[in-house]
């Protein structure tokens, strides 16, 4: 099997890997999204697809543990990369304006990529660990409550969506340019599904804190 | 006959050898608007080897936009401002009077400087020997439309092959790859038959050269079409990367 690994050594190889852990996290992002949405039924909805998700018991158990790695398939092979590609061209311009002519969101895609890490510690940290390993036997709802009537909190929730948007705008169609999937009748309809997908998830993730946050301040 | 010169201020990089550290120089200039920027640099050198100094050292050949000799980094696009544009038919009237130029070589890890403005893109040679080639019998010509190929597919082909070879898409790219160039020279062949026999071999050679030169990968920026003076597409790359997946899948040759 060592083609298997020379292949994954070289930089399309690597990049595939990029591509495909990518749309993987992007399925379970609409996954999540769609759980989060069932905050909008009230407290007591939202608290029966919680338990509904843990009376899984070991089926949710791996899920978790094939999620965590794609996750860190991801951010370990595009940090790599961006490492690997820093060290491209070690003079650098005096000028450089080439970049200037490419979409705004292809400029930072490691950039947002290591905001987004940032923002999954904390939120594995505020809730996930909280959550289960708290002590305090509190249920999600009020810890999803609690920190989102937090202005700094809710604040950096909504900024991380935006940047997670910014990602996701430049990564969808990437994904298909890596996979080798353009063609001048789908690509597009592939760029066009992307944009929505960014904005559909950015606001989408966006609008619980927001609503948390204004509903704290606000009475109910 | 009246005189409509520009004054333009260069800051020109110059660097005497590979090993050496390089610096700008600034040069004042009076130039016609009709000059391309190699000539105002041909003037320039005369006037530096009247004086006794070192001309600026530069690459070119065809000087008509099509060999791919040329290339140099002007105000931080390579072959300079305009799109579409090879540096040797890059005008002085593309500048106002009194404009500042910066003229830089391609910079990359994978291009050393040799001097000046010249950098050695052997590279891209050495990318081309592992795999930019089809295998033909010797012997009499064959029959030039034995093989029927459609519009369309001769078109892409075509497209592709429009590559000079220049090298300004690992100038362009902020990962110095050279995606673009190999894209193009391995589409160039993909879609033709006279490039099948070694389609999947080629492209795993020579992604596998690409990278042992030491140049980086592809972030999908796209960069490097806006940049490339021959508008070569980025649906090249995407080409090379579905026929390198395909080739890991069911090629035969474990090697590789």
């Amino acid at each position: 099997m060592s083609w298997l690994s020379r292949s994954f050594k070289t930089s399309i190889g690597q990049k595939l890997v990029m591509a495909i852990t990518g749309l993987l996290l992007l399925l379970f992002l609409f996954v999540h999204l769609a759980g989060n949405f069932t905050i909008w039924g009230g407290e007591a909805f939202f608290t029966q697809y919680v338990s509904t998700l843990e009376s899984l018991g070991n089926f949710t158990h791996i899920i978790e543990v094939g999620l965590a790695l794609l996750f860190i398939v991801h951010i370990f092979f595009g940090l790599r990369l961006a490492l690997q590609n820093a060290e491209k061209r070690p003079v650098q311009y005096k000028v450089y304006e080439s970049n200037n002519l490419i979409d705004f969101s292809a400029r930072y895609t490691w950039q947002t990529g290591v905001l987004i890490l940032v923002f999954l510690v904390v939120h594995l940290i505020t809730f996930w660990y909280l959550y289960k390993f708290g002590g305090e036997n509190r249920e999600l709802f009020e810890i999803v409550t609690t920190w989102f009537a937090n202005p700094i909190y809710s604040l950096f929730y909504v900024l991380i969506m935006i940047a997670l948007g910014v990602h996701i705008q430049h990564g969808f169609q990437s994904a298909f340019q890596t996979l080798g999937w353009t063609h001048p009748k789908y690509t597009p309809f592939i760029e066009k599904l992307g944009t929505f997908i960014a904005w559909l998830l950015g606001l989408g993730f966006s609008l619980i804190p927001i609503y948390f946050y204004f509903s704290s301040i606000g009475g109910n | 006959m009246e005189n409509h010169n520009i004054n333009l201020t260069l800051n020109i990089w110059r660097q005497e050898n590979p090993s050496t550290e390089g610096r700008f120089e600034e040069f004042k200039v009076s130039t016609s608007p009709d000059a391309s920027i190699l000539e105002m640099l041909d003037e320039l050198n005369n006037t530096l080897e009247a004086k006794g100094e070192r001309p600026i050292a530069f690459e070119s050949d065809c000087r008509e936009g099509i060999c791919g000799t040329c290339g140099v980094v002007v105000n931080g696009h390579p072959h300079g401002p305009l799109p579409k544009t090879a540096t040797c038919q890059l005008h002085m009237r593309t500048f106002k009077d009194g404009e500042n130029l910066y003229i830089e070589p391609f910079r990359a890890k994978a291009y050393n400087i040799i001097k000046d403005l010249i950098v050695d893109r052997s590279p891209l040679d050495k990318i081309i020997q592992s795999g930019g080639f089809i295998s033909v019998n010797t012997g009499s010509a064959p029959d030039a439309n034995i093989h029927p190929i459609s519009k369309e597919t001769a078109t892409i082909a075509i497209e592709a092959a429009e590559c000079i070879g220049c090298g300004a898409c690992v100038a362009a790219c902020k990962n110095a790859s050279a995606m673009l160039f190999v894209g193009a020279k391995v589409s160039q062949f993909a879609v033709l038959p006279q490039g099948q026999p070694e389609r999947y071999d080629r492209v795993q050679a020579m992604v596998n050269t690409m990278d042992e030169m030491g140049f980086g990968s592809c972030t999908n920026t796209y960069a490097c079409e806006a940049e490339c003076p021959k508008g070569v597409s980025v649906t090249n790359i995407a080409r090379m990367n579905r026929d390198f997946l395909k080739a890991k899948i069911t090629s035969h040759a474990l090697h590789f």
